[in-house]
């Protein structure tokens, strides 16, 4: 478990490194970030050859203690955070943060950067490593505010409204969240894991049950409880953008998709409301997208719509003891979270080179397209779900096992999604695609980026994991149920 | 009679809210606000969580109401601060249904607490006898290490998102005066805290926060010139080795024992005891940074 307490720990100590001396932080934040791929690629590699790992730490057992738990879903997940940071940390290195206005600006937001998102990954690799409901409380109170701080990081009027209403929207998440545990603690006593199947006999533990997944609806930003998110998303720094769309409403989900898969068959009230939610979210996201007027905002709602789309495959997955449905969503999830911090960091690259992010304005003919918007037409291919992506394979597993319970409304409700989705992103990728007479003769291309290499890394590994899908269903087929 | 002394306090506590809700003016309404956390806190008591009430009292009313107001005088303009009838009465309804979908939750569970019993049983093993202490720093150490990362990110976000600093009214003068009875004393009760956490309610949280309301004196007095980025830069030091120390701590746990947070057989009291008194300085210097704002200035 050495893996393990490196990447709850290391970030950690890398943030306080960082917060010390912040001309040294993006080197602190650079070596944690290596170090913690390094890492999470190794405990990945030992969970393949030995199985499910388990820690209790200060050798206290659950339920006096708390346990640190890797399996398959927790390696899956710490990889991708892990991919995904190492794209974020390169984006952050090599370019700041966009819009720096003077230099105090540009070195106030470096100098903010670091310690904030490094304590972000620390809270996730705590998350998905835990084992105890209370400790997971603690580690999103970590995700929470450090979220909060990096969508308040540019100190613009917009980006400061929106993170406070994400700050309140997220303080009422946290205490339904909380009141939910104590009332679980209430129930059966005990707070880990393994107390979930054990709610699921008692009203109160339903009741429990119901409370923490109302909290982690408000921090994933499920529709309808999506109100704080498009703002925040969108008015954050790509970097941070980043974060905030592809892994901080991971945590929530991640949580979601544990507690079903711990809770087995007793829940079919929560998870039908999941999946109507779900599908509700899909296409509300989907319509505000295609109505959106900047860029940004339509990659925001976007991610409305995708939350919606794992979502739903969390709810419609069967019991997970005798169908594989739910690794449909844990797939869904990880190509989410590389094509969405993808298509951040390439929007982000677009917008610095025209100067605004305005889909209407995209058709500029002094201007050829340029890798940041070969790197977005990649991530959208991936979102969509076209072979050969990452999320291909999700929704086929997703589809397939809908298929054979003849669930056609539910098909009909994922292909409807699905369209709605090529459609909204046709808005951009259309305009990507344009050449000929559209591009007078001299018009310039963009310069490379350190930028460019981040999204367009994250978009080919979306596409490549299509094609090596089976790494990360071996990893999930050998979760312990 | 203890009994009336319950109902008081149960009227008391939702008079002052009521207080607070509907007061007119801002520095009335955090007032109504503090005095509903020391009702609280002697209610902490009443229920026999003599730990709770000592942290409601020193965070939740004490230090919560000291930023509370401190905000409250960055806010120029004064809102409305009762929204329209109907949305009172909403929000009234749904305060209403929550608190009665809780009551019957909780009073249809069986009262069989089944953590205790447990902390109970390994309590000689943890090096403390007070079982509050020994699951914050022993048994459930891995949480409170998540909580000082919750303070430190706190920090951060103080330290980066501008925040205007606070040029105290002249008190008057009795202000130094009083500063140098409570400072004196805030560290004498928070060493005692610190102390006594081992095997009586006390520890890290309340002594760091006992601490930090001296701190507060010494600030509002002049005293402590924080401007001065030396001073500054010790302040801040001082707060971010809560993280630092703990984190080492708990990498040093992993190396000899083989178990992160693990202390080694016979040395738990020590391990605890030193790792809280850092934490209570850590604790200290952050809550006196979150009220004092940013001090020290953004490098080149």
């Amino acid at each position: 478990m050495t893996e393990a307490y490196v990447l709850a720990l290391l970030p950690f100590l890398a943030a306080v490194g960082a917060a010390a001396t912040p001309r040294m932080a993006a080197i602190w934040g650079l070596c944690a970030t290596l170090i913690n791929l390094g890492a999470s690629i190794l405990l990945a590699a030992r969970i393949l050859s030995g199985g499910d790992m388990r820690a209790d730490l200060g050798d206290w057992p659950a339920p006096l203690g708390i346990s640190l738990v890797a399996d398959g879903l927790a390696a899956v997940m710490l990889s991708m955070t892990a991919i995904v940071a190492t794209a974020v940390a390169l984006q952050a290195m090599s370019w700041g943060l966009v819009q720096p206005r003077g230099g105090q600006q540009r070195s106030r937001l470096q100098a903010g950067f670091w310690p904030l998102w490094l304590a972000t990954l620390g809270a996730l690799n705590a998350l998905f490593l835990s084992g105890d409901l209370f400790n997971i409380y603690v580690t999103f109170e970590i995700l929470g505010l450090s979220a909060v701080g990096l969508t308040a990081l540019t100190g613009s009027r917009n980006s400061l409204r929106a993170a406070f209403d994400y700050l309140a929207a997220g303080l009422a998440g946290s205490l339904v969240f909380l009141l939910g545990v104590a009332l679980a603690y209430a129930a059966v006593g005990r707070v880990d894991l393994a107390a979930v199947p054990a709610l699921v006999d008692t009203a109160t533990g339903r009741l429990a049950l119901g409370l923490i997944f109302a909290g982690l609806a408000v921090k994933a930003a499920l529709f309808p409880l999506h109100f704080w998110m498009p703002a925040a998303h969108s008015s954050a720094a790509p970097a941070a953008s980043a974060v905030l769309s592809a892994l901080v409403v991971k945590g929530a989900l991640y949580l979601a998709l544990r507690i079903t898969i711990e809770a087995g068959a007793g829940i079919e009230v929560l998870r039908i409301a999941l999946a109507v939610l779900g599908a509700a979210g899909m296409l509300w996201g989907s319509w505000m997208a295609l109505r959106a007027e900047r860029l940004k905002l339509l990659v925001a709602y976007s991610t409305v719509a995708q939350i919606g789309l794992i979502t739903l495959a969390i709810g419609v997955a069967d019991d997970p003891s005798t169908s594989a449905m739910w690794q449909a969503a844990a797939l869904l999830m990880l190509s989410h979270a590389l094509a969405k911090a993808a298509m951040f960091l390439a929007v982000g690259r677009i917008a610095e080179e025209l100067g605004h992010d305005r889909i209407s304005g995209l058709n500029r003919t002094d201007l050829r397209p340029g890798v940041a918007e070969f790197a977005f037409a990649i991530a959208a291919v991936s979102l969509i779900g076209l072979p050969p992506t990452a999320g291909f394979i999700g929704k086929w597993l997703l589809i397939d096992g809908l298929i054979d319970r003849g669930a056609w409304v539910w098909i009909a409700l994922l292909l409807g999604g699905t369209a709605l989705s090529a459609a909204y992103l046709s808005r951009v990728v259309s305009r990507c695609l344009r050449g000929g007479p559209h591009v007078a003769p001299g018009a310039r291309r963009p310069e490379w980026r350190t930028g460019d290499v981040a999204a367009l890394g994250l978009a080919t590994t979306a596409l490549a994991l299509g094609l090596g899908s089976a790494l990360p269903l071996t990893l999930l087929n050998g979760t312990a149920l | 009679m203890t009994q009336l002394f319950d109902a008081l306090l149960a009227v008391g506590i939702v008079g002052v809210a009521v207080a607070a809700l509907f007061a007119n003016d801002r520095f009335a309404a955090v007032g109504a606000f503090m005095v509903m956390g020391f009702l609280v806190a002697l209610s902490w008591v009443r229920l026999g969580a003599p730990d709770v009430a000592l942290a409601e009292a020193a965070i939740g009313a004490g230090l919560t109401g000291a930023l509370l107001l401190r905000s409250a005088r960055r806010l120029r303009v004064e809102p409305k601060m009762c929204q329209s009838r109907w949305s009172v009465a909403a929000s009234g309804l749904i305060s209403i249904g929550f608190a009665g979908l809780l009551y019957a939750a909780i009073t249809s569970v069986p009262t069989v607490p089944a953590y205790p019993p447990l902390v109970a049983e390994r309590l000689g093993e943890s090096g403390v006898s007070n079982p509050v202490t020994a699951v914050l720093l022993n048994f459930r150490a891995w949480d409170t290490l998540l909580e000082i990362a919750v303070l430190f990110v706190a920090l951060v976000l103080v330290i980066v998102v501008p925040v205007s600093r606070v040029r105290p009214a002249p008190l008057g003068e009795m202000v130094v005066p009083f500063a140098k009875v409570v400072v004196p004393l805030s560290v004498l009760i928070s060493g005692h805290l610190l102390w006594q956490g081992a095997d009586a309610p006390g520890g890290a949280f309340q002594a760091g926060a006992v601490l930090a309301g001296g701190g507060l004196a010494l600030v509002l007095a002049g005293a402590m010139r924080l401007k001065k980025p030396l001073q500054g830069g010790i302040l801040r030091a001082t707060a971010l080795s809560g993280l630092a120390v703990f984190g080492a701590a708990a990498v040093a746990t992993a190396a000899l024992t083989g178990h992160l947070l693990g202390y080694p057989d016979g040395q738990a009291k020590i391990w605890i005891l030193g790792i809280e008194a850092v934490l209570t300085l850590a604790i200290a210097a952050t809550l006196v940074l979150l009220f004092h704002g940013s001090v020290r200035r953004v490098p080149k």
